[in-house]
């Protein structure tokens, strides 16, 4: 546990020298402030505007971070051979990729609550009245961060550039967006005689759904989401999270240097 | 080969739970956001604001959209200001940008509210209007104001009047009343000669809104009844 903790306080120390951790930073922070601009045109739903590309700006920029870390750091690491230097100490595979892992989330975590609290100042300028929700949305955009890390990391041990990790990381992201429409595109293959069902299942099964994790987008939705929900979200998120960093731990441990 | 399989044995469980919980998710939770190819957004930044899980930035900015298309004069009276807005235009794009702003977001009570207050009271298109407030009704079965403003609209398009006001004066007591609504009630006290209730609705605008078009037709009113501002 003292070397996962170690690796992840590197990880932090090394992103936070990374000028691009501070770049998406200050771009988020500007997005959200440019927000108050946006909000000016929209009539009497000034706080709601904000609020929305407030939380948007939130989960592009932590999605944005994790992923750069993610690829940047175990990518860059095993392309530069700088690995070689951590793996002859006494550090075994699985603590260096879940030392890493747990890096790349204390720094998204550091950085949401940092956007997060700057958005809600923002909020409170504008006279919003808190609402509990917006802790919610905030700790399931942290959820869906959580599972990207994890498959960042996953896919930039198995493939070979930096712009195919990132690109089949969106990939992903984008499509855990729609794992819903795999019903719609199963009833309409249906109708049109072609049945696919247990193959278009496995797959909405095994690509995350970031669907029902997306609070920020159904924030005014009347029924709240209630204990149980959240409780079973929150698991699917860790279980989902941890296959994927078990999985890179199993590609790591027969990768060669 | 051993520790392969021993971490594969270490994964599959966790897998299990992760479908397990998601099937546990969906068996409590049914999705509240139609798909967006049901939606059939009208520009692909919609389209892929939903995709990248914008979608409520996405209504956000179908309604600054609708805001700006309909804050801007149409046709050939671009110089003519401060006119009522029936007589700026036809807007005949206005129920369907309604519609799409609503679609992307169904819980966007404002926007239902805004758009059949604008297209009943400034340009008598009830139909229109009742529509889009039944599908506010369907989407928000909780939220009573719909119920409210069809009423008001219904009475409206039958000319019975007296049975609207009541129900304006209730609606304009809400802060998400918006100002086309109290716009209307104060036109309605004008036309009946109740010209202090009417004239308290004017400076209430004046007071608390920004909009410059509203703000300009409470100032032409207020002098229209001698009020100086």
């Amino acid at each position: 546990m003292k070397k996962i903790f170690a690796i992840a306080e590197y990880t932090v120390k090394e992103n936070i020298r990374h000028k691009v951790f501070y770049t998406i930073l200050l771009f988020a922070l500007v997005i959200i402030i440019s927000s108050v601009l946006f909000s000016m045109l929209s009539g009497e739903e000034e706080t709601r505007v904000i609020l929305d590309i407030g939380l948007g700006a939130i989960e592009i920029f932590a999605f944005l971070s994790a992923i750069f870390a993610a690829v940047g750091l175990v990518l860059g690491e095993m392309e530069n051979k700088s690995i070689s230097l951590i793996l002859t100490r006494p550090v075994r595979r699985f603590e260096y990729i879940w030392g890493r892992y747990s890096g790349i989330l204390s720094i998204s975590l550091f950085n949401i609550l940092l956007m997060s609290s700057g958005l809600l100042f923002l909020l409170f300028i504008k006279g919003w009245s808190f609402d509990f929700r917006f802790l919610l949305a905030v700790t399931f955009i942290f959820l869906k961060v959580v599972i990207i890390s994890a498959l960042a990391i996953l896919i930039s041990l198995i493939s070979t550039s930096p712009i195919s990790s990132i690109s089949m990381t969106f990939f992903l992201w984008v499509l855990g967006h729609v794992t819903d429409h795999l019903k719609y595109l199963n009833h309409v293959l249906l109708e049109e005689g072609v049945k696919i069902t247990i193959f278009l299942k496995a797959i909405y099964y095994l690509l995350p759904n970031f669907q029902y994790l997306n609070i920020k987008d159904y924030i005014g939705y009347p029924n709240p989401l209630v204990g149980t929900t959240i409780f079973w979200q929150v698991a699917y998120s860790l279980a989902y999270a941890s296959v994927a960093t078990w999985l890179s731990v199993l590609v790591f441990s027969r990768k060669e240097f | 080969m051993k520790k392969s399989i021993s971490l594969l044995i270490l994964i599959l469980p966790l897998l299990g739970l992760s479908i397990f919980a998601q099937y546990q998710v969906e068996k409590r939770f049914e999705f509240p956001l139609p798909s967006i190819v049901e939606v059939k957004p009208s520009s692909f930044i919609y389209f892929w604001g939903s995709l990248l899980g914008l979608r409520r930035v996405s209504s956000d900015l179908a309604w600054i959209r609708l805001l700006q298309y309909y804050g801007t004069l149409e046709g050939e009276e671009e110089h003519v200001h401060h006119l009522h807005h029936h007589q700026r235009g036809e807007y005949e794009e206005l129920f369907p940008m309604c519609q799409e702003v609503v679609r992307l977001d169904p819980y966007f009570h404002y926007a239902y509210l805004f758009g059949g207050g604008t297209l009943a009271f400034n340009h008598q298109r009830y139909d229109e209007a009742i529509e889009l407030l039944q599908e506010g009704i369907k989407n928000n079965p909780k939220f009573w104001k719909f119920r409210l403003y069809i009423a008001a609209i219904v009475y409206t398009k039958t000319k019975q009047y007296d049975k609207v006001v009541p129900l304006l004066e209730e609606a304009i007591r809400y802060r998400d009343c918006p100002e086309v609504v109290k716009i209307f009630l104060a036109n309605i006290y004008k036309a009946k000669g109740e010209y202090v209730k009417a004239i308290a609705i004017w400076e209430n605008i004046l007071a608390t809104n920004r909009d410059e078009w509203a703000r300009s037709a409470a100032e032409s009113h207020l002098k229209e009844m001698e009020i100086p501002r």
